[in-house]
């Protein structure tokens, strides 16, 4: 039987069909007596209905209100009938959606302990008096809700997203819901070789941070442009999540060091200060990156992580980049260009002897693309797909392929899935020789296949993040770990 | 980590008292390591046991072909070396960013074992799960993400009354999570800021059950 926990992920992780299967096989759906079994079966017709249209979609509302009402215990529990009545109003009933308000609203105010935190029971309050049609009654008790608990930013971007669907549904204009968003995210970058003494370039980093007030800075912390505007970041108290494309001393005896001792204090307090670090590097089978491909795939991972985060917080991502006058821009940030999402430049003169990494590749024959592999290949699958994306090697009972345009990783994906619902489907996204790569990194790639049952591709973080650069209407959720010769692999989903 | 905070850790970690933990951390050297700084070669005679404290130490083996292979890893609360006798190094020991570790000598660890049953018991348990992750490895389990340990962590230490008192050290609560005091601090900063925990000099309170709950995954 599979439990609840685990029936809760396969839907987060964007798997609803799999999960209602399951759902229906383990015997949940006839626990009408069991609170915890009721809720689960709202959210999960609610994320059906979501993925529907017209008048099923209405039904399927109808029929998640129901199992959240369900689920309300006599005298308990606001979190059910908050959801019951939303989905009622989603569901076309608004006479029922209003009496089950009003019942939230005596349930709060008859109950101290209502909510499971200070924020959710403003937040509930607020909710009951939107579908009341009491708008500015609701608005006051959001903005009190934030007031109390003003960084449970993963509450109010709940919330947020909620009453977008309410106010749809009533026709009524949700702008104002924009104040209350959480802080944008904000993807660093910029050349080493620029003059840290000239005050108009601090100036200028500091006037787009006090603009755009980013709560969250994604990047890594070379000399020069990182570090100023990492330290802008820093001080405008936002968090600074760091990626470096080399372990720590050696990023630091790269990218930091040889252009000036200063920095190097500024690194080490920037990374003390970071909440989060995450190292990329080569596998112990391989030779060290260079210097350009390996800052491509770094960024690529950093500016997935802001465009995650800020669709996880439902604010907006932007990117900021001080760049050498007449450079061109770097393949990455293109990347960033093609999504569409704000960005800012800060063009400024390079200090001579300065050039652009790009120029020093040398004779890296590695780049950056995916090994895509699948146990137990069906070979009527490869009928499906292109006659230029049918190459698959053969390794042991499995198949792999290598793509360098990441962007067919999910035709390829889909397409097979759509051939058989259970094939097991794992990729890695890293720095490789596509004639030859490197043993670990097929076999790490082997690993995450073996771990997939289905209904989604399986990944781990730093290819998740890449992906993100170039996923349309995919979910990719973190649903676990994979332990591997390498140690614990965090596994993402892509459905 | 100040010497009281990695008693407790030790603590933790061995499930065991403070005094037995101060005669741990006695026999015990913190030492720091860099990238590919190398703690043991293939074919030496191992003599130490280590207790990964933060990043990442790789057990590479140099085939017959000349080929690096990666054998397995050992991360924040996880103990490797030669035990419990002296024994051949089968592989090289390399360090994967930055590591630190406790060390101690195999030789007198088996003494301390001998001298505080309390100390086998907690390296029973720690050796137990580590045969569990591999075991996990080779099944291809899905097991819970970091995060997830360290909130599964917090709910099992909190019990049905949903206090810790006095509050947990971040550095062990995450070693027994098996992640790193970052991680742990993190995840723990994360539960303060939306309100699904108080903590305070005292003791640490769990506000909201079901939210927690809903955040091991």
């Amino acid at each position: 039987m599979t439990s609840l926990t685990q029936i809760l992920s396969l839907a987060r992780a964007g798997n609803p069909a799999r999960a209602w299967a399951l759902f229906h096989s383990s015997g949940w759906d006839v626990r009408e007596d069991d609170p915890k079994a009721l809720t689960l079966k709202g959210r999960l017709l609610k994320d059906q209905a979501k993925a529907s249209e017209g008048t099923e979609r209405a039904r399927l509302y109808g029929l998640a209100a129901e199992a959240y009402a369900a689920a309300v215990e006599p005298g308990r529990d606001s979190y059910p009938l908050i959801n019951a009545a939303a989905l009622a109003l989603l569901g076309g009933k608004p006479e029922r959606s209003g009496a089950l308000a009003k019942e939230t609203l005596a349930l709060i105010d008859g109950d101290p302990d209502q909510g499971e935190n200070a924020y959710w029971r403003a937040a509930t309050r607020a909710e009951a008096l939107l579908l009341l049609g009491e708008e500015a009654a609701a608005r006051a008790a959001l903005a009190d809700g934030i007031a109390k608990l003003p960084y449970a930013w993963e509450d109010h971007a709940a919330t947020l997203g909620q009453f977008e669907l309410i106010l749809a549904e009533q026709g009524s204009d949700a702008a104002w819901l924009d104040r209350h968003r959480p802080p944008p995210s904000l993807y660093f970058s910029g050349i080493i070789g620029l003059d840290a003494a000239d005050p108009a370039i601090r100036e200028e980093v500091d006037a787009i941070i006090r603009r755009e007030r980013p709560g969250f800075g994604f990047g890594a912390l070379a000399a020069g442009a990182d570090i100023l505007i990492a330290e802008a970041l820093h001080r405008a108290g936002a968090e600074l999540h760091i990626t470096l494309p080399y372990p720590v001393d050696r990023f630091r005896e790269l990218s930091v060091t040889p252009y000036g001792e200063r920095w190097g204090p500024r690194f080490d307090a920037l990374l003390e200060a970071a909440i989060r670090v995450e190292v990329l590097t080569e596998l112990p089978d391989e030779a060290e990156r260079s210097l350009a491909i390996a800052v491509e795939l770094a960024d690529l991972v950093a500016m997935g992580q802001c465009v995650r985060n800020a669709g996880v917080l439902r604010s907006r991502p932007k990117a900021l980049t001080i760049t050498g006058q007449g450079d061109q821009p770097r393949r990455q940030h293109q990347v960033w260009s093609d999504t569409g999402h704000d960005q800012y430049a800060i063009p400024v003169s390079r200090v001579a002897g300065h050039h652009s990494i790009a120029e020093a590749s040398g004779t890296e024959i590695r780049e950056l693309a995916a090994i895509f592999w699948v146990d137990n290949l069906d070979p009527d699958a490869l009928s499906l797909l292109p006659d230029n994306a049918r190459d698959f090697r053969p390794a042991g009972d499995a198949h792999y392929r290598i793509m360098t345009d990441l962007a067919e990783l999910q035709s390829t994906g889909r397409r097979l899935l759509q051939h058989d619902g259970n094939s097991r489907l794992g990729f890695v996204i890293d720095i490789m020789d596509t004639q030859a790569p490197a043993a670990s990194l097929l076999e790490q790639a082997a690993d995450l296949s073996r771990a997939a049952s289905g209904e989604a591709i399986l990944t781990d973080f730093k290819s998740a993040m890449a992906l993100t650069m170039q996923s349309v209407g995919q979910t990719i959720e973190e649903i676990g770990e994979l332990q591997t010769a390498s140690g614990p692999l965090p596994l993402w989903s892509i459905a | 980590m100040t010497a009281s905070d990695r008693i407790a850790t030790l603590a933790s970690f061995f499930s065991c008292s403070p005094e037995e933990a101060a005669k741990v951390d006695a026999a015990t050297r913190l030492v720091h390591y860099r990238h590919k700084d190398i703690l043991a070669h293939q074919g030496d005679l191992g003599a130490k046991l280590w207790i990964v404290l933060a990043g990442r130490a790789q057990l590479q083996i140099i085939g017959m072909d000349g080929q690096t292979k990666l054998l397995a890893s050992h991360g924040p609360g996880e103990l490797f070396g030669a035990f419990p006798n002296e024994r051949i190094v089968i592989s090289d020991v390399v360090v994967h960013n930055r590591l630190s570790v406790l060390e101690i000598a195999t030789a007198n660890m088996t003494r301390l074992l001998q001298e505080e049953a309390r100390i086998g018991n907690g390296l029973s348990r720690i050796l137990g799960r580590q045969y569990n992750a591999l075991l996990d490895r080779m099944a291809a389990r899905i097991t819970l993400t970091a995060n997830g340990r360290v909130y599964a962590e917090l709910l099992h230490e909190a019990g049905a009354q949903g206090t810790i008192s006095p509050p947990p050290v971040i550095a062990a609560l995450a070693l027994s999570a098996q992640t790193t005091r970052e991680t742990g601090s993190r995840a723990i900063n994360a539960l303060e800021r939306r309100g699904i925990i108080r903590r305070d000099d005292e003791q640490l309170e769990i506000l909201s059950r079901n939210l927690l709950e809903e955040l091991v995954i």
